[in-house]
């Protein structure tokens, strides 16, 4: 038996500093972000177009242009751009993003003089064939009849329509009938209004010369049109109803949604809320885990998350329960909210947050891709660097009295959607 | 390539370490072999609910995750069918605490009555949210049972049933405990901002006392050869029906598994992979299709999996599917193809090695499968395959004998 049981002594992360990135301005004056670091001969190039659901003429028409890029050119086939792209073996991905779709190419860096040529035909002239859009979006069909039989899925959908509104970029849902009505035209629209070089932000991350910034310029950017244009804007009409119960007879659990409208990064309770959010139900050893998974056994998992993008965030608390639990899962909860609002939470486990969280941030500025998703996170919400230091200093200074401040302000109830799907 | 330096302790605990000066961050992986093919046919899922056991605290550490969290770190663990791996990454300043924490729940592991109450619940609910309340959840149970007859691999690593997990007692995870957790049942694999010698004075410290254990005599039963192919169909709760194939493939210590594995790109990974392009892209018979091995420690499986488009029916799609099956086994693949899956896997190797946790969790399973050294060797035995090995492999496999076939169908 190990008799030495001493714990070994700790060494408290005080600094953390995001690697240096580099900022240049190319020929057609697109920004590109250049982030150089790592220990493999890899890239990450990611293509940011502000073309966005506030961007749209109709439902849906932002997630098709970015999914349909790669399915045909003036010059190619779907067809020989994948074949291309595999020989050369790029990856390449279209993130979802409601306000800035992006292209990323991920390869090795002695492809990327290959796969730049493909990259920039995609975007400088994309035909988005009739044929391929007419089964592509036959296939979204079949998926998404896949997707709304799931609890945990209509909750999300529900609580996030309830949040920003029907009609809202942030709270419409994708359903059958919008997808009959895009037609190529739509998307040939979109692309040119808004896959424009004013609209365009380039990050490059890995081990990157002087080389692969001059393709870039010379090839890649050359064909992406001139102009810019603006996004449309949207009131937030959220539902009239706090609380939804959609009743699935044959559902196993019961999915639990809460919700409710925040904020971006720009405002100043962010941070706070931040530390905030990771005591309730942001990490394992969080409120609503410890007691909810780890003491009740009701779910495998709960959680309360910030989700923020450019205009607007929310705080959702999910759950997936078994039906017999649901109010008392509700009630565990509301428990949670009311201990946060009412009582100081302990330096002990106040202290042991702003260690957990000084190391995921540690984890943050690891690797080039790590460090890109910051920069991303920068540039896309108009943030400089003190938005970081910010909330690292913020983590290293608040007080249990500041945390439950912010509870009260928060985590009242009244103020969240509550989305039930199941039995 | 990644350097790496290896030893054993006298209680045979094996170590290897990764130095990598880039990062401030150190990953732990503490890997046992045991998993869901260590279990009995009456006792199901063991593995895996004994992997949320080991997060009950000791006698002497009441709560595993605290000081991890406290030290600025991240743990979990998974079970497959073959191991269970705790990890963690932590800021390597603080390493030492994961050595103070796994060392102790190796030797000092303290089963008690409430933990195991609360952790079958959680695990009931995390057999329905992955297996029962989610469409075509459960297909992994009818496949593997349909595919083997005799080998542990008939269940998944969740359980056969909830009841398995349900009936477990405190005597049964005792003797779980004893006949796999020790250190000559183990590999410990140190990746990150750490040196050397550091490590191993830190697993001496640590680990070095804990006593060897007698490992369980338990035998693995082999599965048979296949002889006939073998059909099921389900009738399930699901908007679309489903197709699933398995055939039965050598384990991921054979050569010959890179070979199974640039097959099943060649079929799926990529647009540009032909039963992507053929099937879905061109006929438009499927409007998902995917295949792939299980890379499993004995002898596993190659699966193809699809939906059929609106309107087609399985019974098309299998047909298809055998054609473009067939066409493997009677021509040969033309040298561009072969080596655009090489520069693809080229790729995926290099990937794989930017995450210190992904090294340390490679390095673990190929010392494992008997050869850490496999880490570097693989782009080799990638390189080296030709377009008649992959003929010779679609020979051996795409048999009607060495095929299982479920029908997942709607209501």
């Amino acid at each position: 038996m190990s008799n030495n049981n001493q714990a070994p002594q700790l060494h408290p992360i005080s600094k953390i500093e995001i690697p240096h990135f580099e900022q240049y301005l190319l020929d057609n004056d697109i920004p590109l972000y250049v982030v150089n670091m790592g220990t493999q001969p890899v890239f990450k190039l990611e293509i940011i177009f502000e073309a966005g659901r506030f961007h749209e003429d109709k439902r849906l028409v932002s997630n098709l242009t970015s999914r349909m890029l790669k399915e045909g050119t003036t010059k190619y086939t779907g067809a020989q751009i994948a074949e291309q792209i595999d020989f050369f073996a790029g990856t390449l991905g279209r993130p979802v993003n409601f306000d800035s779709p992006s292209i990323v190419l991920y390869g090795l860096v002695k492809h990327f003089e290959n796969l730049i040529p493909i990259l920039a035909e995609i975007l400088s002239s994309p035909t988005f064939p009739q044929e391929e859009l007419k089964n592509y979006i036959a296939e979204k069909k079949q998926e998404l009849q896949v997707n709304l039989t799931k609890t945990d899925v209509i909750a999300y959908r529900t609580v996030t329509e309830a949040i920003f509104g029907t009609n809202h970029p942030y709270g419409y849902n994708s359903v059958a009938k919008d997808y009959d009505k895009i037609s190529q035209d739509d998307l040939i629209n979109h692309f040119k209004q808004h896959y424009v070089q004013g609209n365009c932000k380039i990050i490059l991350s890995g081990q990157i010369t002087d080389k692969l910034i001059q393709l870039i310029n010379s090839v890649l950017i050359p064909g992406i049109q001139k102009g810019k244009s603006s996004p449309n804007f949207f009131d937030i009409n959220p539902y009239k109803e706090k609380s939804i119960y959609i009743k699935k007879e044959n559902a196993v659990q019961t999915a639990i949604r809460l919700g409710r409208k925040l904020f971006t990064q720009h405002h100043e309770d962010y941070a706070g809320l931040f530390v905030l959010n990771t005591i309730f139900g942001d990490y394992f050893g969080s409120r609503l885990m410890s007691n909810i998974r780890e003491d009740k056994g009701y779910t495998y998992n709960i959680y309360s998350m910030i989700d923020i993008m450019k205009r607007e965030g929310s705080l959702i608390i999910g759950t997936e329960i078994s039906s017999e639990h649901t109010t008392a899962t509700l009630k565990e909860i509301i428990k949670e909210t009311k201990i946060l609002q009412e009582t100081l939470v302990s330096q002990e486990e106040l202290t042991l947050v702003k260690n957990y969280l000084m190391g995921t941030f540690l984890n943050w500025v690891d690797g080039p891709f790590n460090v890109a998703s910051i920069v991303k996170t920068l540039i896309l919400s108009d943030l400089n660097i003190e938005y970081f230091n910010t909330l690292i200093d913020t983590t290293k200074e608040i007080s249990p009295k500041q945390i439950q401040l912010l509870a009260q302000k928060y985590l009242n109830l009244d103020d969240f959607y509550q989305v039930i799907v199941g039995k | 390539m990644i350097k790496y330096t290896r030893f054993q302790l006298d209680n045979g605990l094996r170590v290897i370490v990764h130095e990598d000066a880039s990062t401030p961050m150190a990953a732990f992986s503490l890997l046992y072999h045991v998993g869901s093919k260590n279990e009995s046919p009456q006792k199901t899922g063991f593995a895996h609910l004994f992997e949320h056991l080991m997060f009950g605290g000791t006698t002497t550490i009441p709560d595993f995750d605290t000081p991890i969290q406290m030290a600025g770190g991240e743990n979990n663990a998974y079970t497959n069918a073959d191991v269970t791996n705790f990890y963690c990454t932590l800021p390597a300043s603080n390493l030492e605490t994961i050595f103070w924490l796994e060392a102790d729940r190796m030797a000092n592991l303290r089963l008690n009555q409430k933990t195991l109450d609360v952790q079958r619940k959680v695990v009931v609910e995390e057999f329905k949210e992955t297996c029962l309340n989610q469409p075509y959840g459960d297909v992994w149970h009818h496949l593997m049972d349909l595919t083997f007859k005799k080998h542990p691999y008939k269940w998944p690593t969740i359980g056969k049933e909830i009841s398995h997990i349900e009936q477990a007692k405190l005597s049964d995870v005792k003797d779980f405990f004893d006949a796999y957790y020790m250190p000559n049942n183990a590999i410990l694999v140190v990746a990150g901002g750490i040196k050397v010698e550091g490590i191993k004075r830190l697993a001496e410290k640590w680990f070095g006392k804990i006593p060897r254990g007698i490992p369980s005599k338990y035998s693995i039963p082999e599965e048979p050869e296949q002889m006939t192919i073998q059909k099921k169909t389900v009738v399930a709760d699901v908007p679309l029906d489903a197709l699933y194939m398995t055939f039965h493939v050598g384990s991921r210590i054979d050569e010959d598994y890179y070979i199974y594995d640039l097959l099943t790109d060649i079929m799926c990974n990529g647009d540009s992979a032909r039963l992507y392009r053929k099937l879905k892209k061109e006929l438009h018979i499927f409007s998902d299709i995917d295949a792939y091995i299980t890379g499993s420690f004995h002898p596993g499986l190659l699966v193809i999996e699809g939906k059929p488009s609106k309107g087609v029916s399985l019974e098309k799609i299998e047909a298809a599917i055998w054609k473009e099956l067939e066409t493997l086994k009677d021509e040969l693949i033309p040298a561009q193809e072969l080596q655009k899956f090489k520069n693809k896997a080229e790729s995926a190797l290099v990937f794989s090695e930017c995450n210190i946790l992904n090294k340390a969790i490679n390095l673990a399973y190929f010392e494992l499968l008997g050869d850490v050294d496999i880490a570097n060797k693989q782009v080799q035995y990638y390189q080296k395959i030709t377009v008649k090995d992959i003929q010779r492999i679609a020979r051996k496999t795409f048999r009607k004998e060495n095929c299982s076939t479920l029908y997942y169908k709607s209501l």
